[in-house]
């Protein structure tokens, strides 16, 4: 449920230094919750119409310890209930954890539904005292959840508080007679004392007194007091963290710097301990880290306390007062605030809201800055301290009555107006109904006046004037409606909105992934195609230049089937040729072969006739010679002789 | 043509990381002012200027958006319907360009599909004076130039502090709308202006838009 701190407390990995356990149990119950069946559930709500005479014995339930913390308890609490019966004394005191539950177990149980209108009729809807002491009950039933370590902690930073209280009392209560304002001494000592205590017995005056503006001179103590956040384990926890390094560091100091909400105001002496603590709680809860926006909220806080408990109370803000639901990745919080407000806009001037949504207009585009920095990120530092009390003491969802007051005080401008001068209109001129009519007649032009708008507390202080009409802001915007059950109903529609933008949104991106994923495949096929293609045009190609030399092929075949009927036809004529021959040739080649032998035969004969005839001759040749030799001795003998 | 063109109106809507100059940016073209120390900008800013460029008259209405990554999820709703984005980056933080490509991306995925998408390197002021040897410069011209012609965007670099570069963002991004796609509260009274328009007295409107288109 988006009202839950659920995850909070799951992310909250430093929040080992402040453990917590639901220990209460709860004394009265709740016909809402008695429908659940489920105990861990029924033992997160609780409250719902009933009205606690005695604080002290009956502590509702937080409805947002974490869920590990719930099995810890070891009797499941009984659940709260105050019949219909009319409360004893004060309107009774609708819880949005109630409602919610009733609303998620009852959505289609008509009963719950008529339960809750019933419910809703059992109170002052003209009274917002209701939500001073929902809040009230809501911290004081967080509290009783918390351990005893964290209930003495927080005990003696409250002790803490008082004697400080009591000092400031004593040295400037002294003197109250030289202040412009008078100070109810008595009675803030009253609420110092017992918060609780005047919650249940002068609600009504308490109620004024806030809205007057709690006093500057103990503003910071009242906040404290209230929230319950000073907390000395805590403090020790934020002077260790305040030595560590944070990755934000370099964000948070560049966007110091550029603060101007910061950097004009007297503030600006304390920018190192503001860093500090953006710091530290950067470090606290890693899953918001640092956020723009925060510096804002911050700001207003640092300038009526020390850094320590500063740090306390920025950590209560996001933790018990939700606005860490704001500031988280999703910006969940952020969101349904925004649903809220267009809703109960819608209730108090339809035409508005009508006229904003045909221009194009969501509250997104100027009420996120409104919502994320309690106002501060335009408009003047006084009206946002007397916002901060107002939330402080009646919880987040009271800003949508400064919200809505103002849309509802600005109607007749802004339904004159169009697209773009809306928005212009919306960004910084709301507060401009409230300028006071001195400035005005003195400038005759209110929109001239510029100089004021961040400082005017001081100016005020000087001329005894105020710029703004700042009881007149905060009294109209008290009378803004601002009904808890209705807000859970919206809570309920906005659950199902937002379940369903998520589903879709999952569903787009799954979409989006397999089209992805398509896509790549359409490409590969695209690619397998194109090679294909390819391989196509080639075949093809190829095809064609066969069917382009098959003609020459067949010629050649023709030609070749021919020849060959031609070779075959030689052949057979010359195989008839060979039949033909007579058989008879092969006994001429006898014959020839015995005539040959025969020629060779006498050839033989006749070179050894011859080779006979030869060697005769030489034989003669040899007598021949020899007789030639003895002739020619016996001539040269006779000669010589 | 007698009478001035009407304005014509078109959504444009500034990303890009934290601290980079969307709002100085945007401070430079509608008030030529700038401020050092430029308050960071929660949830989005609306802010609108009007241009001239040749005859035509643009209305641009701004949407300036929270640079942090918290705020993301909120600028769907300013972009889902704009014409025109410009994405800018610090040229001295290489992160903040790796946001661009992603802001750029985002837009393709997400956006309208022909929305005109300028890229924007801002604080050239920085770089202006350096020498070779020291540069503040982290990111490139070339790598600027790289993405944007990789993606199909203008590209620009700009100094909000010292003016430069800047009304030609906007004057590029006027010029590459094509008239059609301006849209606005007054668009069908405009389409039937344009229309007479284009088809008697201004011959030469509709073949510059159409080449402007073109490119």
């Amino acid at each position: 449920m988006s009202t839950s701190n659920d995850e909070f407390e799951d992310a909250n990995s430093h929040n080992q230094a402040i453990p917590e356990t639901v220990t209460e149990n709860d004394k009265s119950d709740n016909s809402q919750n008695q429908t659940s069946d489920n105990n861990e559930e029924s033992n997160n709500q609780d409250e719902s119409l009933q009205q606690e005479s005695d604080p002290s014995q009956s502590h509702k339930q937080e409805d947002d310890p974490s869920s590990q913390q719930k099995h810890e308890d070891d009797k499941p609490p009984e659940e709260v209930v105050e019949d219909t019966s009319p409360p004893l004394s004060g309107p009774p005191l609708p819880d949005r954890s109630a409602i919610k539950d009733a609303l998620k177990l009852g959505s289609n149980n008509k009963e719950n539904v008529e339960g809750l209108d019933l419910m809703s009729s059992t109170y002052d809807k003209q009274s917002s005292n209701y939500l001073l002491e929902s809040k009230f009950n809501q911290i004081d039933r967080s509290f009783s959840a918390k351990d005893s370590k964290y209930k003495e902690s927080v005990n003696s930073g409250t002790d803490n508080i008082k004697k400080t209280f009591n000092d400031i009392k004593n040295t400037v209560g002294g003197f109250s007679d030289m202040f412009e304002y008078k100070i109810d001494w008595d009675f803030w000592t009253q609420i110092v004392n017992d918060y609780g205590a005047v919650i249940h017995n002068d609600s009504n005056k308490l109620n004024d007194l806030i809205s007057s503006g709690i006093p500057k001179e103990f503003r910071g103590i009242i906040w404290q007091l209230v929230s319950k956040s000073k907390n000395f384990q805590l403090e020790e926890f934020y002077i260790s963290l305040k030595a560590e390094a944070s990755i934000h560091e370099k964000s948070i100091k560049r966007d110091l710097s550029r603060t101007s909400f910061f950097t004009n105001v007297e503030a600006v002496n304390k920018g190192e301990e503001l860093f500090n603590v953006i710091k530290a709680y950067s470090l606290y809860d890693p899953d918001v880290g640092y956020t723009q926006g925060m510096i804002f909220i911050a700001v207003p806080l640092i300038m009526n306390m020390n850094d320590a408990e500063c740090f306390c109370l920025l950590v209560t803000l996001m933790k018990e007062y939700r606005l860490r639901d704001l500031f988280c990745p999703e910006m969940k919080g952020l969101h349904l605030l925004l649903y809220e407000f267009d809703r109960v806009l819608e209730n108090y001037s339809p035409l508005l809201y009508n006229h904003l949504v045909k221009q194009g207009i969501k509250s997104s585009m100027y009420a996120t800055q409104w919502f994320l920095t309690f106002f501060a990120y335009k408009f003047p530092l006084d009206i946002v301290l007397r916002i901060y009390d107002i939330i402080i003491t009646q919880g987040i969802e009271s800003i949508l009555k400064f919200a809505v007051n103002l849309m509802i005080k600005n109607e007749a401008n802004l339904l004159a107006l169009k697209f773009d001068k809306l928005l212009e209109f919306l960004k910084d001129k709301l507060f401009n109904v409230y300028i006071n009519d001195d400035f005005i007649n003195f400038n005759g032009d209110s929109y001239a006046l510029k100089s004021p708008t961040r400082n005017s507390l001081t100016g005020a202080a000087n001329s005894g004037t105020c710029y703004y009409k700042l009881e007149e802001l905060v009294h109209d915007a008290m009378k803004i409606n601002v009904d808890p059950i209705e807000l859970g109903k919206y809570a309920n529609e906005f659950e199902h909105i937002y379940e369903g933008e998520k589903s879709k949104t999952d569903d787009i991106n799954k979409i989006r992934i397999e089209n992805g994923e398509l896509r790549h495949k359409i490409k590969q096929l695209e690619t397998n195609y194109a090679n294909l293609n390819r391989d196509h045009v080639g075949i093809v190609q190829k095809m064609v230049d066969l069917k382009v030399t098959l003609p020459e092929i067949l010629n050649d075949n023709d030609d070749l089937n021919n020849e060959i009927e031609q070779l075959r036809t030689d052949i057979e004529e010359l195989e008839s040729k060979i039949a033909e021959t007579p058989p008879s040739s092969a006994n001429d080649i006898e014959n020839n072969i015995q005539e040959l032998l025969a020629t060779n035969a006498q050839e033989t004969e006749r070179f050894a006739n011859l080779e006979d005839e030869f060697n005769t001759l030489v034989a003669e040749e040899a007598a021949l010679d020899k007789e030639l030799k003895t002739h020619a001795n016996s001539k040269w003998f006779g000669r010589w002789g | 043509m007698s009478f001035p063109n009407p304005a014509t109106s078109v959504k444009l809507v500034l990303l890009g990381e934290a601290a980079v100059g969307k709002s100085s940016l945007v401070l430079r073209f509608v008030s030529n002012d700038f401020q050092e120390n430029k308050e960071p900008t929660i949830g989005a800013a609306f802010l609108t200027q009007k241009c001239t460029i040749g005859e035509r008259t643009i209305k641009y209405e701004i949407w300036d958006t929270a640079g942090q990554e918290r705020f993301a999820s909120l600028a769907p709703m300013y972009y889902r319907n704009a014409q025109a984005a410009i994405v800018v980056y610090d040229i001295t933080k290489p992160a903040s360009f790796i946001k661009a490509r992603h802001w750029v991306k985002e837009l393709h995925e997400q956006a309208s599909k022909d929305i005109t998408i300028a890229l924007v390197g801002n604080k050239y002021d920085l770089v202006e004076d350096d020498t070779e040897e020291e540069s503040l410069r982290k990111v490139s011209v070339e790598e600027g130039k790289g993405l944007a012609e990789e993606e199909g965007l203008l590209f620009f670099e700009t100094s909000a502090k010292t003016s430069y570069n800047v009304n030609d963002v906007f004057i590029g991004i006027g010029s590459k709308i094509p008239e059609a796609a301006s849209a606005g509260p007054n668009q069908i009274h405009q389409t039937n202006n344009d229309g007479r328009i284009d088809l008697t007295s201004d011959p030469n409107n509709r073949p510059r838009a159409a080449g402007d288109c073109a490119c």
